[in-house]
């Protein structure tokens, strides 16, 4: 483009029509939110699961927001690696989500402590005894049970043939001749018992409380799982979960500040030179964010169950991230248009509709790594992932429905396939209300799913209440008083960006 | 819209099948294109070199019926793909896999999905191709000087003989009315 080959662009003198926002009066209700997570311990702490049931809470409201962070973050990425024009005027925003990373680290702290102090109530592998065994663990992993009250017995007469079975409950199924020959394996490859997946199967019973642990009965037996925790030390361990997290923030927060700070400094030099070296810096930066985020995932999510593992599952949440970002970009950018913040012809409908065409694009994405996790999963029917399915009823066996399979079913329709026919349609994309009223479900389905992926580790009923949303409300209020405080410094719209121009004409063929 | 095929008999003398007018500007064009579609026209097209951002609004003309075509490609291949795995697994040739159940539907759903975006696009391609009449092996534009850049640098405006409000005088007088560079007629 020879446009960008002088220093002043010619557009630069081409200022969009947005105007600043007033911070100071969205801040104060914001921050005052954050009022709200006192109510929320205070309402845990009274309950069954005390302080753990709000870790637990806040690691979901966590999750939610720092999804956002980082989707933005990732946005702008794409942004530049791609020369995007037409996603320019919609770029400080973006921006400014991004920039609400260091909000973020500072709402990560509370989790630090709970794993440094809380002795692995939430994350199991955190307890300092980790290799101390809880009583009824041990006699579980030398025994295979004899009893099994739910399966009929016609299950057991067919294993004759051979067939794997579909889940682990059924493979160390205690018919007696199962149970001697599960014995004689036991012996064969006595050198390594400890390796033994052993799996319990009272988990139709009440949840029970081992030793302090937690215990989703019937899925994996404590003794399991500290079998794998322990093997998974050294990485699983509270000195180096910290210093990730540090890692971590100090890679988001200083590309975050990069992108944002380099594209203000644009709005008064109008330099072209900073839209090359953002473009240069994107490759980098989404190398960093692929790393991280997959590495991030892993050890704020997975890590709660430590035995389990799929290494796709920083890409279920990246898309998370993805869906997220781009549902609030659209109800952001509507809200600031319907203010007049932004002008409508800056945000126009034909910029609205492209969010809407990612939005959509994102929710066949998320079912589609969420499908292949879960179908690599149930077709090998190993028991040491499996378990982690069951946990939550995703199973095709009828005897592992649990509370959490109608989650489980309603996610598929929820998750994919009402938004998918929803927002098929380029009507309902260029219809400002449709559009948000689908941005709106994703965001909720959006924490159901992070509802789904982290509460089974703690609770095999469902649980949801005012402690998940007072802590949704203070955690966004703190993330909401960041956004506002960092969007109210400059102009909301990028100015004197060279493809400004171009962004304005942008149109939908 | 485009130009029905030609029937030429061989000694038929050649007649006017349509008005091609020739612009320079994208702006010309959308001007031009507008006329055309207030005068009431409904037989006629124009060409460029590039997309032409709003020459939709400017032609007046109707959303394509394409995205129905392709969702009843899709859901064709959707029950397809099931019926296929069905038929296969549980009609024709059960057979025990991993323990599986005979119809499992998570193993195959990757079958579904990619008959389903199969004839998605059969149906997008194919869909396509008949809504405009392709292909066409001939075609008299191609005969005219003015058609010549437009995939260079020029816009042109096409009006068939066949509209029903075709009228050589009247239609020429709109076309020139419309500061074309010039104004050409096209025979078979």
């Amino acid at each position: 483009m020879t446009e960008q080959e002088t220093t002043q662009s010619p557009d630069a003198g081409k200022a969009s029509t947005a105007g600043k926002l007033t911070g100071g009066k969205l801040c104060i209700p914001a921050v005052g939110a954050i009022g709200a997570l006192v109510p929320a311990i205070i309402l845990a702490a009274v309950g069954n699961y005390g302080l753990t049931r709000f870790m637990f809470a806040y690691i979901i409201a966590f999750a939610f927001f720092l999804s956002i962070s980082l989707g933005a973050l990732f946005f702008v990425c794409i942004q530049h690696i791609s020369r995007a024009a037409w996603s320019v005027t919609s770029r400080r925003v973006a921006e400014v989500l991004a920039m609400t990373m260091p909000v973020m680290a500072i709402a990560f702290l509370p989790i630090a402590a709970n794993v440094w102090l809380g002795g692995g109530d939430v994350y199991p592998w955190a307890a300092s005894h980790a290799h101390h065994a809880p009583a009824q663990g041990e006699e579980h992993a030398d025994t295979t049970h004899t009893t099994d009250d739910h399966a009929p017995a016609a299950d057991h007469a067919e294993p004759a043939t051979g067939h794997a079975s579909l889940t682990a409950r059924d493979e160390y199924a205690p018919d007696e001749k199962k149970a001697a020959h599960a014995a004689d394996t036991a012996s064969v490859v006595h050198a390594a018992p400890a390796q033994e997946v052993v799996v319990d199967e009272s988990h139709t019973e009440p949840a029970v409380t081992l030793d302090g642990h937690r215990h989703i009965p019937g899925v994996i037996d404590p003794h399991t799982e500290e079998i794998y925790t322990a093997k998974k030390a050294a990485y699983l361990n509270v000195p180096f979960f910290i210093a990730r997290w540090v890692i971590y923030f100090a890679v988001w927060i200083g590309l975050s500040f990069t992108f944002w700070k380099k594209s203000v400094e644009q709005d008064t030099t109008g330099d072209v030179q900073l839209t090359r070296f953002m473009e240069r810096l994107s490759p980098l930066a989404i190398v960093l964010f692929a790393v991280t985020v997959t590495y991030a995932t892993f050890d704020l999510i997975m890590s709660l169950s430590p035995a389990w593992f799929s290494t796709i599952f920083g890409v279920y949440y990246f898309a998370g991230c993805m869906l997220s970002i781009f549902a609030v970009l659209i109800l952001v950018l509507s809200f600031l248009r319907n203010k007049g913040i932004i002008d409508k012809d800056t945000v126009s409908k034909e910029h609205l509709h492209d969010h809407g065409k990612f939005l959509f694009g994102f929710v066949v994405f998320w079912a589609y790594i969420a499908f292949s996790q879960y179908m690599l999963i149930w077709y090998a029917s190993l028991p040491e992932t499996t378990f982690w399915f069951v946990a939550r009823g995703a199973t095709t066996v009828s005897a592992d429905f649990n509370s959490w399979s109608i989650v489980s079913i309603a996610m598929i329709f929820c998750n994919f396939f009402i938004p998918f026919i929803g927002l098929m349609s380029r009507h309902i994309k260029r219809t400002n209300a449709t559009l948000q009223f689908w941005a709106v479900w994703l965001l909720v389905f959006h924490w159901v799913d992070l509802w789904w992926l982290i509460m089974p580790e703690m609770s095999v009923s469902l649980k949801v209440g005012l402690v998940e949303i007072l802590t949704m409300v203070g955690l966004g209020g703190l993330f909401v008083a960041g956004a506002v405080w960092v969007g109210s410094l400059n102009a909301i719209v990028p100015q004197k960006d060279p493809r400004m121009t171009e962004s304005l004409a942008f149109k939908n063929m | 819209m485009v130009l029905g095929m030609p029937t030429k008999k061989p000694d038929a003398p050649s007649k006017v099948v349509a008005l091609i007018a020739e612009f320079d500007s994208v702006d010309a064009i959308l001007a031009a294109a507008e006329k055309v579609r207030d005068a009431g026209y409904t037989k006629w097209d124009t060409h460029s070199p590039f997309p032409v951002h709003g020459i939709d609004d400017a032609m007046g003309i109707k959303p394509t019926i394409l995205p129905w075509l392709v969702l009843g490609g899709g859901i064709t291949g959707l029950l397809g793909g099931l019926g296929l795995a069905w038929y296969a697994n549980v009609f024709e040739y059960p057979f025990l896999t991993s323990g599986k159940p005979e119809f499992s539907l998570p193993a195959n759903i990757p079958v579904i999905f990619e008959t389903t975006v199969l004839l998605s696009a059969f149906g997008a391609v194919f869909g396509m191709l008949g809504l405009n009449r392709l292909p066409w092996h001939y075609n008299p534009l191609f005969k005219k000087k003015s058609f010549s850049r437009v995939t260079n640098d020029r816009f042109v405006v096409v009006i068939e003989a066949a509209d029903p409000i075709f009228d050589t005088q009247r239609t020429t007088d709109l076309l020139n009315s419309l500061s074309p560079i010039c104004v050409e007629e096209v025979e078979d």
